[in-house]
């Protein structure tokens, strides 16, 4: 057929389909991966996952399949305090691991927030290694927290690594005053 | 230059306007061009589904302000003074013993282990001597300087008692004047744990 057979409308309408049908595809691949995203809390078995360290007890509870961790955690008045294996994370295939602010409360203004000095989530490998930090510091009543979060670090199958977390509150800081933060290790 | 249409066309828009420009022409000039569109926006849309693959496991660590489990207390020999909320402190002494220069309370009816550990320090050259303990009852070497250097910088883990009390003492010898410093830890570790407290201590020795 000759090129100039083909009439410019049809051939306009024709691309006009195919970018439609494009950007379709695209959408249905972006719902398709929010849709794994809501099923991971059903995966039986996740292959990176949440467990107990040497500083667990009392101060970790482990949600289902271990993918949520909540932590209770003191901070004493002009003393830092160690935890040293707050807690754990093992994987049971190779895959990389990365620490990602969330949230934290209370939010910048608030006056209980120049209680605290300082947290901060150290990432440490079974061979003692750190590879991530995340550090949230104060400055009056608002806080410093991270803006990235870190590299992702290659974990092998079966190991286990831990969450090391230092917290300090301020001299004369207020007995009660708490604070959350939210972390997501991101696996991939 | 060619004569051909065709060819001409795609070597750019100033041969063409060299030539008649034909229905056709203008087809495949807006051909290319939405055929390149539609490369950008495939190219788009994969970078998009790419860089997006992962999941998310969540920590929650709520972290509140709690009295700390052991106080400083200032000592009997020496001088001392005893900062904010009781932990951290700073020392003065000269030579000789002192016997105490600070002593350390629990306050909060639970056993936990003490140790002190050197994480700084400055002219200690001058040090001939310098012997830091912790004592109830039994004395553990905590600290030690001979001839101006570490030969103990961190002591082993002493027993503080619920509600009990330990003392922090010094022997101190000098071979010259001068001001040294001695930056301490008071580690205070929980037992059956890795998780332990730090409290700052400034020894000034004259």
């Amino acid at each position: 057929m000759e090129i100039q057979k083909i009439p410019l409308r049809k051939s306009i309408k024709f691309l006009t389909l195919l970018l439609t049908s494009m950007l379709v595809a695209t959408a249905s691949a972006t719902v398709y991966y929010a849709m794994l995203e809501q099923s991971k809390s059903t995966v039986a078995v996740t292959p990176v996952y949440f467990t107990t360290g040497n500083d667990s007890s009392g101060i970790l509870t482990l949600g289902t399949n271990n993918t949520y961790a909540s932590l209770s955690l003191n901070a004493y008045p002009n003393a830092t305090l160690y935890y040293e294996q707050a807690v754990n994370l093992t994987a049971t295939a190779a895959k990389e691991v990365r620490l990602r602010h969330v949230s934290i409360s209370p939010d910048d203004g608030d006056q209980s927030v120049s209680n605290f000095t300082s947290v901060v989530f150290r990432l440490i490998k079974a061979d003692s290694t750190q590879v991530g930090t995340l550090t949230y510091t104060t400055t009056g009543d608002d806080w410093n927290e991270p803006t990235t979060p870190t590299s992702y670090v290659a974990i092998g199958a079966s190991e286990e690594w831990t969450m090391k977390i230092e917290i300090k509150a301020a001299a004369g800081a207020y007995i009660g005053i708490s604070t959350t933060i939210v972390i997501a290790v991101d696996v991939k | 230059m060619s004569s051909n249409p065709l060819f001409s066309n795609t070597l750019g828009r100033l041969s063409v306007s060299k030539e008649k420009e034909t229905p056709s022409h203008k087809k495949i000039r807006l051909l290319r061009w939405l055929v390149l569109t539609a490369c950008v926006f495939l190219g788009y849309s994969l970078q998009s589904v790419t860089g997006n693959v992962y999941y998310s496991i969540v920590m929650r660590a709520h972290g509140t302000v709690a009295s700390s489990p052991v106080v400083l207390g200032e000592g009997t020999a020496g001088n001392s003074i005893i900062y904010t909320n009781n932990t951290s402190a700073k020392v003065w002494t000269g030579t000789g013993d002192f016997n105490y220069v600070l002593n350390l309370t629990e306050s909060q009816g639970f056993n936990w282990k003490v140790r002190l550990s050197a994480f700084d320090q400055s002219n200690i050259d001058r040090l001939y001597n310098c012997s830091i303990y912790i004592y109830d009852g039994s004395n553990s070497t905590q600290i030690l300087i001979s001839n101006g250097v570490y030969s103990q910088p961190t002591g082993p883990w002493y027993d503080l008692a619920a509600s009990g009390t330990d003392y922090i003492w010094m022997h101190v010898e000098t071979s010259s004047a001068g001001t040294s410093y001695v930056y301490a830890y008071l580690e205070i570790l929980t037992p059956e744990t890795t998780t332990y407290a730090r409290y700052v201590i400034t020894f000034e020795i004259l």
